[in-house]
């Protein structure tokens, strides 16, 4: 395994702010987007990122790294010595501590992770707004999302009437 | 572009978001803000919403009545998942909460329903009128009424149909009819003693029931089982309802086969078991099957090679028994009181009787008791088919032509509890 680390095909990935990434094909591969550039030979020196900037395509390379699957990358010693369930019990703990950032930062990974087609990602990102609205009382779901109730007192009181038992 | 709100998403992934919440979360949603109510109420999402609630593993209905024994308790009807792949505590979902009503000899005048079947989501349910129907949709709280029927075809006697019985109409499927896209209510229906029965349709879209006329329909005779469950609880695979015991089964070692697409009749081979009584039809993991309690086991037979009723009468279909297990109550085996039955698209195959319920898993050949609660009389009552109930919002138009307000009191009846 150790003679190919070598061997490695990096891959050049750009944001718009002008920050250059240097990844393994295999990491930037975990993008089903960058995935197809790679194979139809569009992506011979670097890629533009359009839409993400660094910080965000930073902490979505940080993902894939941690993501990618292991033979090859982290070693032999590493998945002969590691049960498959230890390791996805680890990267559940990885992802729970990942996704503790602010709404703002979580927005953007998931618009990152659906323009991007990494579908780990966009699920990943996607629960806690899920959590969000499935849990709280709506009043706790718009501070949360902070999304403004532009509806009139009374239009509130008839979408509330119509499905009473809903709010109950 | 920074995105600062949920909204600066675009619609898109604001509708692929959405799609996973549960049903009662959906409505809240809409309660956020203008833009949430217009996503969630879209047709595109709604559509998208309710092909993710397939996913629902399978589910037994229970009626749980409160224990204090009074005329004014409350009768609770829960879904209970009990999946083989869904391991650990069963999941119980309530879907309604109902007056309970009196006791059957006081029900005379009172108005109730009485869950028969469902489909899609949606509930069919019977009232003390003969012949009158209601669709109701337990997540939206909707109800509608079929149109009833007024004038019976000259045919069938020209009786005042004021005067009949529930009894005189058989309810015998509920299904959707793809090419009109409506939800139909097959009926054995016999106006007048003495003059052959005739089966009707009743449908969410047409003024009134529509007489089968293709149809010579058998009489109702010995088919007519005292707990008169049997025929509305069809065997659904391939656009066909397929019933063991039927008017329509014909001679001994056959069985009956409904095309809801155009809506005829046909015969096909029943499976060969022992007792026709004591067998029940199913499907599971995509197959039409029969189970048959025996002593100490259950049988399971499996129609091999059946792509459609037209298959099966043509020939190439074979019936083979596939699996025998063990229930977890066997020693107690009631042989003819099996209540509930069903299976889903993953192979779990659900029994019910009133010592237990289990489930069978056909990939694995493991077999699970299912813990339901204490039952007795004022505890827990199982319905007669276990259903994959779909949590569904999808609008249906019948809801608002068809409007019913909706009957408070369930009644519940059931099957040699």
């Amino acid at each position: 395994m150790a003679t190919r680390e070598a061997g490695k095909k990096m891959i050049m990935l750009k944001s718009p702010d002008g920050m250059e990434f240097e990844v393994e094909e295999a990491v930037a591969m975990e993008s089903q987007t960058i995935r197809k550039m790679i194979e139809d030979d569009c992506a011979d020196t670097a890629i533009l990122i359009p839409n993400i900037n660094s910080k965000i395509l930073s902490r979505v390379i940080e993902y894939c790294n941690k993501h990618v699957p292991t033979t090859g990358a982290t070693g032999a010693a590493a998945s002969d010595t590691v049960a498959p369930a230890a390791l996805a019990e680890d990267l559940k703990i990885w992802d729970a501590e990942f996704i503790k950032v602010n709404r703002a930062t979580r927005f953007n990974l998931i618009q990152a992770a659906s323009y991007l087609n990494i579908k780990g990602l966009l699920d990943l990102t996607s629960q806690t707004t899920i959590d969000t609205i499935s849990d709280n009382s709506l009043e706790e779901i718009r501070s949360f999302l902070s999304t403004k109730n532009d509806y009139l007192p009374e239009e509130e009181q008839t979408i509330r009437r119509e499905n009473q038992w809903a709010f109950q | 572009m920074m995105v600062e709100h949920l909204l600066d998403l675009g619609e898109d992934l604001i509708v692929e978001i959405l799609t996973h919440l549960p049903t009662r979360s959906v409505l809240v949603a809409r309660a956020v803000c203008i833009d949430f109510r217009r996503v969630a109420t879209s047709a595109a999402f709604l559509a998208a919403h309710a092909r993710r609630r397939p996913l629902a593993p399978l589910e037994i209905l229970l009626y749980d009545r409160t224990t204090t024994g009074h005329v004014d308790d409350y009768v609770y009807l829960d879904a209970l998942s009990v999946s083989v792949r869904h391991p650990g505590r069963p999941v119980r979902r309530p879907l309604a909460r109902l007056p309970a009503t009196k006791p059957q000899a006081e029900l005379l005048g009172e108005q109730f329903c009485l869950p028969l079947a469902s489909c899609d989501g949606l509930l069919l349910l019977g009232t003390a009128v003969a012949g009158q129907y209601l669709v109701s949709n337990p997540t939206t709280r909707q109800w509608a009424e079929l149109p009833r029927l007024r004038r019976p075809h000259i045919e069938d006697g020209g009786r005042s149909l004021e005067s009949l019985h529930t009894s005189a109409y058989q309810e015998s499927g509920f299904y959707f009819h793809e090419p009109s896209s409506e939800y139909r209510l097959l009926c054995h229906v016999t106006i007048q003693e003495g003059l052959p029965p005739a089966y009707y349709i009743f449908s969410t879209g047409a003024d009134e029931p529509r007489r089968l006329d293709n149809v010579k329909a058998g009489s109702i005779g010995d088919f007519f089982s005292p707990s008169g469950c049997d025929m509305i609880t069809p065997a659904v695979l391939r656009g066909h309802l397929h019933w063991l015991r039927h008017p329509e089964a014909g001679s001994a070692g056959e069985m009956a086969a409904f095309d809801t697409a155009d809506e005829t009749f046909r015969r096909m081979p029943g499976p060969p078991v022992a007792n026709e009584l004591l067998a029940r039809l199913l499907v599971a993991d995509g197959s039409l099957m029969a189970s048959e309690f025996r002593k100490l086991a259950v049988d399971l037979w499996v129609l091999e090679g059946y792509a459609g009723a037209a298959s099966a009468s043509a020939g190439g279909t074979m019936w083979e028994l596939r699996h025998s297990f063990e229930v977890p109550w066997q020693a107690r085996m009631p042989t003819s009181a099996l209540v509930v039955i069903g299976g889903d698209e993953e192979g779990d195959v659900v029994l019910g009787t009133r010592h237990g319920v289990a489930v069978y898993d056909v990939r694995s050949r493991t077999v699970r008791a299912v813990d339901v609660g204490p039952g007795g009389s004022k505890g827990v009552r199982l319905t007669q088919r276990a259903l994959r109930i779909r949590e569904s919002l999808v609008r249906h138009t019948f809801f608002e032509t068809q409007r019913h307000p909706g009957i408070p009191s369930l009644y519940w009846r059931f099957c040699s509890c």
